[in-house]
């Protein structure tokens, strides 16, 4: 309890950072939007020019609140937490964090909770708004998609756990390289195709769909989206949810380690 | 003139040098625009996969105004990339008072300052794209075809850069515009792929609002026959100097008020 009292205020400060900053942060969250609104276009040329209803399973329907459902959860679960860590090694303010009597893993997690709290405000709500009005001009419709919450948040909460130690890992690579820019590009591009933020991991060809449900990437956007949709159910479902907590443990154990490892050669070097 | 080329030169060299010393950015820089720009190709393929065309466009037609999109958009990100730095810091760190000491233009000195290699990762997967594309629907360009085709790409140039310009002048005003350059740089995405899948009030702010049709989808439609050849090419000629002019307004206005606070 105390803790949580002790490290509130980390997500009070990203908070009022990111309301200072109003203004700014809508237009970079509405750039992002716009992102979903061209491929919801395309789909729906897509679904236009095609005889059947449904692609690789995939209803019209299906398919929007798949592109809604994915953009908040990415927004949701994507905190920048590498980008903080990354700025603090930059401009040397690391060093005032490593001798104040903080968990620095934990002050960047309640940072990111600050970004993920505005996040699922401006961006969440209006998610969560869209697809209720949207469900309710389809009612009747026989593709009408059916919404798996409680399989959904729980999916959420690993994605949220994997993103935020993955991201630290992330952060961490500022320790060893100057070439973050260029890193954290390449990696945006690599995450946006393998979590299913492009396109659902189904229209990969065979093999590639197999491998990518392996990767990290698709435990962070894919599954809680596709659980979301109930296209995950029974023993498949039960199968994703493990790749991705295995996954979350994974990053997790490695984003401590890391930490350790860097700060023992940080203070050798210090002297 | 032969000052500001000599003096281009000079800036090129100097902005090389210190790639050259971050060569690693550069290759990962280079490389994820190469992957970004590849990544709409691959989505292009795979929903191709399912549907014969898309709305009356085939395959290789959708490919070719994709990959036309890029190469504008490639040029400019060579050439006029400092713009965004004006928005991020230059202004923000009082950076900016800098080229007011200096005998020459202060936009001049800005654009030169920064050539950034990254570009040709879009530019490579563009004309990559237009090649295959080209091949693909047995069409060649005649040499008149061919010279239009090559106005409205630098027509786009300008489009880029004089709505960049715009945008980024805005930092005169607020310090920091980046937010806004990108937020105009996602509604340029629109422009990759035919505009007729949009409703009419998107097409109206391609066309008329934040011209980015005229970079990708008039003048690669008018290439491919689907529009007059004159008109396509013409009004992305049209609407890169009408940019340009836009752009360069509000740059005045934007210098004004800097120098009006100032001082």
């Amino acid at each position: 309890m105390s803790l949580l009292r002790r490290y509130r205020l980390f997500t009070r400060n990203a908070l009022s950072r990111l309301l200072t900053y109003r203004a700014n942060v809508l237009l970079f969250i509405f750039g992002n939007i716009l992102q979903t609104v061209v491929l919801f276009y395309l789909w729906r040329a897509v679904f236009r020019s095609s005889s059947s209803a449904a692609l690789k399973g995939f209803s019209f329907p299906e398919m929007v609140v798949y592109l809604i459902a994915s953009t908040a959860t990415i927004q949701l679960t994507r905190s920048g937490a590498d980008e903080v860590i990354a700025d603090e090694i930059r401009d040397g303010a690391i060093a005032m964090n490593l001798v104040r009597p903080i968990d620095y893993r934990l002050r960047v997690l309640f940072d990111s909770f600050g970004t993920s709290l505005y996040n699922f405000a401006f961006v969440g709500l209006p998610a969560i708004a869209a697809i209720a009005l949207l469900l309710g001009l389809w009612k009747g419709e026989p593709a009408m998609p059916v919404l798996h919450i409680p399989e959904f948040l729980l999916s959420l909460a690993l994605a949220f756990a994997l993103n935020f130690s993955y991201l630290f890992c992330f952060g961490l690579v500022a320790f060893v390289t100057t070439n973050m820019w260029g890193m954290s590009r390449l990696e945006m591009v690599v995450a946006s195709l393998f979590s299913g933020s492009l396109i659902p991991l189904v229209f990969f060809p065979g093999w590639l769909r197999e491998l990518s449900t392996f990767l990290p990437w698709a435990s962070m956007g894919y599954t809680p989206v596709m659980a979301l949709l109930g296209k995950l159910q029974g023993a498949s479902l039960i199968g994703a949810l493990g790749i991705e907590a295995a996954w979350a443990l994974f990053f997790i154990w490695l984003s401590g380690w890391a930490w350790d490892r860097l700060v023992r050669r940080l203070a050798v070097n210090g002297g | 003139m032969g000052r500001y080329r000599r003096l281009y030169v000079r800036y090129m060299a100097q902005h090389l040098k210190g790639l050259m010393s971050y060569r690693v950015d550069f290759w990962f820089g280079l490389l994820s625009f190469l992957l970004n720009q590849g990544l709409g190709i691959l989505f292009i393929g795979l929903v191709f996969s399912s549907i014969p065309s898309l709305q009356g466009w085939s395959f290789f037609e959708v490919l070719f105004i994709y990959g036309f999109a890029q190469i504008p958009r490639g040029l400019d990100h060579i050439f006029f990339d400092n713009l965004w730095i004006l928005a991020w810091r230059i202004v923000a760190k009082g950076d900016f008072d800098r080229y007011l000491l200096r005998p020459v233009s202060p936009l001049f000195q800005l654009i030169a300052e920064r050539f950034q290699p990254d570009g040709f990762g879009e530019l490579l997967t563009g004309l990559v794209a237009v090649g295959v594309a080209l091949v693909g629907l047995h069409l060649s360009l005649s040499p008149p075809a061919l010279l239009l085709g090559l106005l409205a790409i630098l027509g786009g140039v300008f489009i880029y850069g004089g709505v960049k310009l715009a945008f980024a002048s805005i930092a005169f005003w607020t310090k920091f515009s980046q937010s806004w350059l990108f937020a105009a740089y996602r509604v340029a995405d629109f422009a990759m792929y035919p505009i007729t899948i949009y409703g009419k009030g998107l097409r109206f702010v391609l066309t008329f609002v934040l011209p980015f049709a005229f970079t990708a989808y008039f003048p690669a439609a008018a290439l491919l026959g689907k529009e007059g050849l004159l008109f396509g090419t013409g009004s992305a000629i049209i609407a890169g100097a009408a940019c340009s002019a836009a752009g360069y307004l509000v740059w005045r206005l934007g210098l004004r008020a800097y120098e009006g606070a100032g001082n």
